[in-house]
């Protein structure tokens, strides 16, 4: 009996590397999706109450305020606020001036993309993640003092972001 | 004739791609995001009224030409020195009695305060105000616009305790 010459047999690994760089992909998207919106070092308090994304809010400016109520800015926001102010190296507006400019900034851009009509409000809405040791404040400082700006730039829709828990933790 | 074993030797010649090293690699790439993925919590909103500002760009709403005017309640909360919930009290704003009237310093105190005085309301519209402690820290503040909305209220407005400070 005389064997036939020995043949080599392999699996196919090109379908697993397709599906293997496909997962690659996912989690290199996951990770890097609204990462600028979502500052990880905001400690956001919990509520019941709180209501997922309205998917007719298509336009939303996030405001990031640490524990001593300065807003955090990240990405394009801070690079256009370097260049209009020439300052804060540390990327954060730390008075209610510097909110209160940053919020007619945002206000006018979007006055210009709605096409200049002053007569309709803004149409993107603000929410405001803020840490959950923030104190409350007044108008100079604190989240009433964000807000205030808000309002005083001309934003009437102001949303406050918190985790969405089932139950209401304990009194 | 080496010419023709030289050619016969180059048309044998297969070319290979290794692919097992590039998986490899990709493995290594999955390890590394697979591990530092870090999902975040569902987040969500609660939508507040923002005290109306002298002088802001866009008009006041459209006012309301309706008969009922709204009843305001009015939710005085003190904070104690740590940035928790003090002292509470409620009255009834524009109202011919607006003495506040103390209640149970707790959050499910205030919701049943407010659920009473919603149905005494029977179905009228209402509003909340509350003017909070400078140092209450914004859990707290959170907590009680979340008891403002599980009471019913959409309109709810956080603004300093002293009128001086808005």
């Amino acid at each position: 009996m005389s064997h036939g010459a020995s043949e080599r047999c392999e699996p196919n690994l090109i379908p697993m590397l397709d599906l293997v760089l496909q997962l690659v992909m996912f989690f290199m998207v996951v990770s890097n999706f609204v990462m600028e919106q979502v500052n990880q070092t905001i400690q956001l308090p919990q509520a019941v109450s709180a209501k997922p994304l309205d998917k007719k809010d298509d336009y939303i400016i996030f405001l990031n305020v640490n524990k001593d109520g300065h807003v955090l800015l990240s990405g394009l926001d801070a690079q256009r606020n370097d260049a209009q102010v020439g300052e804060d190296k540390d990327k954060n507006l730390t008075n209610r001036v510097q909110i209160l400019n940053h919020m007619k900034r945002l206000y006018e851009e979007d006055i210009r993309a709605a096409g200049g009509d002053r007569s309709k409000p803004p149409r993107s809405t603000v929410i405001l993640r803020v840490d959950k040791a923030t104190p409350f404040g007044d108008a100079d400082k604190g989240v009433y003092a964000v807000m205030k700006a808000c309002r005083a730039a001309g934003y009437e829709r102001v949303q406050i972001r918190a985790i969405i828990h089932s139950a209401a933790p304990a009194s | 004739m080496s010419h023709k074993r030289g050619r016969q030797e180059a048309e044998a010649v297969e070319p290979d791609l290794p692919i097992t090293p590039m998986l490899d690699m990709s493995f290594q790439l999955l390890a590394f995001f697979v591990f530092t993925f870090q999902p975040a919590p569902t987040e969500g909103q609660l939508a507040m009224a923002l005290p109306k500002e002298e002088g802001s760009p866009t008009a006041s709403s459209v006012p309301d030409i309706s008969n009922d005017k709204p009843e305001t309640f009015v939710i005085r909360v003190e904070a104690t020195e740590q940035g928790q919930l003090g002292g509470m009290s409620i009255y009834v704003k524009d109202a011919a009695d607006q003495k506040p009237q103390p209640i149970p310093p707790s959050y499910d105190g205030m919701l049943a305060e407010l659920k009473k005085r919603t149905a005494e309301l029977k179905g009228k519209p209402s509003k909340l105000t509350l003017e909070i402690g400078s140092g209450l820290v914004q859990e707290s503040v959170i907590r009680l616009l979340d008891v403002g909305q599980q009471a019913g209220f959409t309109d709810i407005a956080p603004v300093p305790v002293d009128p001086k400070k808005r």
